[in-house]
């Protein structure tokens, strides 16, 4: 078995690589077709650094390997998996020194028998000791590792005070030793902070899924768990420590305090380095707590703002499988809705994709509901009503109402009084004209005349026993005197509707006062 | 029955005429559904006896309408808009998920303008500038609130949206967006079953389902209607089907030879009364008594059977026609609508046919009943 073709080894080199670092092969054990069985074997290397600081025989590795497989699969399959055909121990290794990721060493043989077995000792190479350290490390110890650093605001406040009374009373080397611990704290916080960052960052960046929905929870909640109302609380105080103690923190002062923490024949080199790193953290701290705007509260603002989102996100995902955006299926109805053959069949897709719709029943049972071997038809009808609101005509509507115009009306009335006062005017003056005669010798009536003569008759109408009456219209005009007849004899009178029979009147028409004066 | 089943009933019947319930606008409803003594039962009533879900949020409670298959039992639309307006009201909901929280009628008029004018959109562009195309904006944005995705936040918002498909100065309605509710406005499975994509589904309870969504659902539920296990299922859990029906609605259920009708108790539960004091439901109930007394012994009758009734019924009450149904075409086209709806009509075998369902039976003979309007005279 080779491992000619494990990797695709680049060919010429890269002209970056003559200034800055290249190509590294401690990894390929990673990313090779056998990275399993690689990783095993590293696997099992690293944990033996714990018992052994001498590295392992062939033997030794050989052995550890198997137990260390059976464990994680079972014998049998571990049996299969070591036997030599499918697994050459051998050239494993060597692929590993050749990659750095091992050392090998001989042991000097002592004995005969030396000669006979394997000598070879291995122990993993630093660089990737540490590699696989940090690979094999989960996600979940960064979070371990922070719920150590609970009330780290408290603490880092409480010793900052102590710190400061020392300082103020020239204890340097108390004060350096506060300030180390400090220093503790303080990269116990940036590492903690440093993780949640990272969660937060991956979290929120690109397109969530449920895996980032459940690292964020892990996140806030080591987070609230450890030190978020910490933060709230001990800012301010931390704060006006920093500002107070600030003037006194001379490059002297400094100087002081790490010669306190150091040796007595330390160098000026390592004081100097010593004292730069101190600065550095101090101004981390100021940076931190310091001011309104520092990164503890915004670290915390950050993950607050977070919360609610979070919780409605996270039911939303749950439902609508992990999508947090419908556009796209939006748009997929909203085509094919576009291109149904008629609204019909448009509606349909819409009450079936949306289901927002009323249910419909009919209303008012029918007697005796519950006989169900009876047909609607048989059975007795509901009592319905069938209401209707009356309407009348309408020829009205709409239009506005007028006054009635009588004006042509009283015109017309206007000049038919005219006309006919003139015509009695008239037949007053033929009357009058035939005043002292008796009807019989009258000549044929005009019709204005006979209605007049009507008219003077029933005035003056002779009672029994009289021969005359005389009497006074009654516009008061004309005094009428009717003589009867001593004969008693009787006149026909023509008029054009036809003859006035009378008694032969002998009429006289005077004008009284009244009608002489005007 | 006590105050708690009586509280469940509401919720339930509630959830039934208006699937989206919003905290704000419909508190006591919400207030029911919502209670930890209903909830947990409204919940598995609709799953186990409907396949329903029905979720509850901090601030709406949702019924959500599986499809069975492809398809959702669903009563038929008593007037169908065009389809313009479904198309706008999915690219406003589109636009509304990067709108701000609190939106207009014209924001998401811009938004949706720009949205549509892009190639991969698909769809025919919107033209805020033409009358028609404003107007069913407006009318799509009121669709879209319906489905508690946007939540008005003034009253009368229908007066704004008019005045703002007039003029083009206005902003229109303001409304809330409502993401949660936005973000489950359709359901994945229904998107799958509208849009045809959904592979065969199997479900054990699909029978039960079928024949309780057409009885909670639709006016009728007819033997005729259901398949073969359908029927079966039907048949031997009858009393069983009737007492939940009963049970959750307080309703009657009409249990006859040809089938089962739920009749509910109140003209607010239904979204389409009948028949109610309008000229169209008076001149439809005579038309269909009319048609009841010359369907052959099929309950088939014809088209000219259908003109003739409608001439009839101008003929012998020509005081109950209003200007709605004043000819004999609008009259006909109306009484067709409102009986298809109602399930007690449907087209025959062959064009110029026509069926009457067996329940259009519970109908004959109406008692006529004339009511005089007054004009209504101005207080001194």
């Amino acid at each position: 078995m080779t491992d000619g073709d494990e990797l695709v080894e680049s060919a010429g080199s890269d002209p970056w690589a003559a200034h800055l670092p290249g190509q590294e092969l401690v990894p390929a054990y990673l990313v090779s077709r056998f990275a399993a069985q690689y990783r095993a074997i590293v696997d099992v290397m690293v944990e033996a650094q714990d018992t052994s600081l001498t590295g392992m025989s062939y033997d030794d590795i050989a052995l550890q390997l198997r137990a260390w497989v059976s464990a994680k699969t079972g014998s049998d399959v571990a049996d299969r998996l070591m036997h030599e055909d499918a697994f050459a121990l051998d050239a494993r290794l060597d692929s590993l020194v050749r990659w750095s990721v091992l050392t090998r060493w001989q042991e000097p043989a002592r004995t005969g028998e030396d000669f006979l077995r394997r000598r070879d000792r291995f122990q993993l190479t630093p660089t990737a000791a540490r590699l696989h350290t940090f690979w094999t490390l989960e996600l979940a110890a960064d979070e371990d590792a922070a719920a150590d650093l609970t009330l780290a605001p408290r603490a880092i406040h409480d010793r900052l005070r102590e710190f400061a009374t020392a300082i103020d009373e020239r204890r340097f080397p108390a004060a350096a030793s506060e300030y180390q611990q400090i220093i503790a704290l303080h990269h116990g916080m940036a590492v903690a902070a440093r993780s949640w960052q990272r969660s937060l960052a991956h979290a929120l960046s690109g397109g969530p899924d449920p895996d980032k929905q459940e690292i964020l929870w892990l996140t806030l909640q080591s987070y609230v768990g450890m030190w978020g109302e910490q933060v709230d609380i001990y800012t301010p105080a931390v704060a006006q420590v920093i500002t107070e103690l600030e003037p006194q923190l001379t490059e002297s002062v400094w100087r002081a305090c790490v010669r306190g923490a150091l040796a007595q024949d330390a160098s000026e080199a390592i004081v100097e380095n010593q004292t730069q790193r101190w600065v550095r953290t101090w101004g981390a701290l100021g940076g931190w707590f310091a001011g309104a705007d520092g990164q503890a509260r915004r670290l915390r603002r950050q993950l607050r703002d977070l919360v609610a989102p979070w919780a409605r996100n996270m039911h939303i995902l749950m439902d609508t499988g992990g999508a947090l955006t419908r556009r796209g299926e939006l748009l997929d109805l909203a085509r094919a809705i576009e291109r149904a053959p008629d609204d019909d069949t448009a509606w349909q897709m819409w009450d079936t994709a949306v289901g927002v719709f009323g249910a419909r029943h009919l209303l008012i049972a029918a007697e005796s509901a519950d006989e169900h071997t009876l047909a609607w038809a048989d059975a007795d009808a509901a009592p319905i009503t069938a209401r209707f609101r009356e309407h009348g005509h309408r020829a009205a509507v709409g239009k506005r109402t007028k006054a009635i115009d009588n004006s042509a009306g009283r015109e017309a009335a206007r000049r038919s009084r005219a006309a006919a006062l003139a015509q009695r005017r008239s037949a007053e003056v033929t009357l009058r004209a035939r005043s002292g005669t008796a009807m019989s010798e009258w000549a044929a009536l005009t019709e204005p005349e006979l209605q007049l003569l009507l008219e003077y008759l029933a005035i003056a109408r002779v009672r029994g026993g009289e021969s005359t009456r005389s009497a006074v219209t009654e516009d008061g005009r004309w005094r009428v005197t009717l003589t009867a007849p001593e004969d008693a004899t009787t006149t026909a009178l023509k008029a054009a509707q036809g003859q006035f029979v009378t008694r032969n009147w002998h009429f006289v028409l005077d004008p009284t006062k009244l009608a002489a004066g005007e | 029955m006590n105050r708690d089943e009586e509280d469940r009933r509401r919720a339930f019947v509630g959830l039934l005429a208006s699937p989206v319930v919003d905290r704000r606008r419909d508190r006591e409803l919400f207030g029911l559904v919502r209670d930890p003594r209903h909830r947990p039962e409204l919940v598995s009533w609709f799953r186990t006896r409907l396949g329903y879900r029905l979720v509850i949020t901090d601030t709406a409670a949702r019924l959500f309408r599986l499809p069975l298959g492809d398809t959702v039992i669903a009563p038929r639309r008593v007037v169908t808009p065009p389809r313009r307006i479904l198309v706008l009201a999915l690219l406003a909901a589109a636009a509304a998920e990067d709108a701000e929280d609190v939106t207009t009628t014209q924001d998401l008029s811009d938004r949706v303008r720009v949205l549509s004018a892009r190639e991969d959109t698909g769809v025919s562009a919107y033209e805020p500038d033409r009358y028609a195309e404003r107007k069913a904006f407006a009318e799509s944005v009121r669709l879209l609130a319906s489905t508690g995705a946007l939540a008005p936040l003034a009253a009368g918002d229908g007066d704004q949206q008019d005045s703002w498909a007039r003029r083009s100065d206005k902003v229109g309605a303001t409304y809330g967006v409502q993401r949660e509710m936005l973000l489950r406005m359709v359901d994945p499975a229904s998107l799958a079953a509208a849009l045809g994509q959904r592979g065969p589904t199997f479900d054990d309870d699909a029978e039960r389902f079928t024949v309780m969504r057409r009885l909670i659902e639709l006016p009728v539920c007819l033997y005729s209607d259901l398949t073969e296990p359908e029927r079966a299922y039907l048949i031997r859990q009858r009393s069983r089907i009737v007492s939940w029906c009963t049970e959750m609605t307080g309703w009657t259920v009409e249990q006859r030879a040809e089938g089962l009708a739920l009749i509910a108790a109140e003209e607010a539960h239904t979204d389409l009364a009948f028949p109610r004091m309008r000229a169209v439901d008076f001149a439809s109930l005579l038309i269909l008594d009319e048609l009841y007394r010359c369907r052959d012994e099929m309950g088939v009758v014809t088209e000219s059977d259908l003109v003739a009734a409608v001439a009839e019924v101008a003929q012998r009450h020509p005081k109950s026609i209003t200007a709605e149904i004043a000819t004999d075409t609008l009259r006909r086209d109306r009484a067709l609508e409102l009986l298809r709806a109602l399930d007690l009509l449907r087209p025959g075998l062959r064009p110029g046919l026509w069926q009457l369902t067996p329940i259009a039976a519970r109908y004959r003979d109406p008692e006529v009943i004339a009511v005089t309007t007054r004009i209504e005279e101005p207080a001194p």
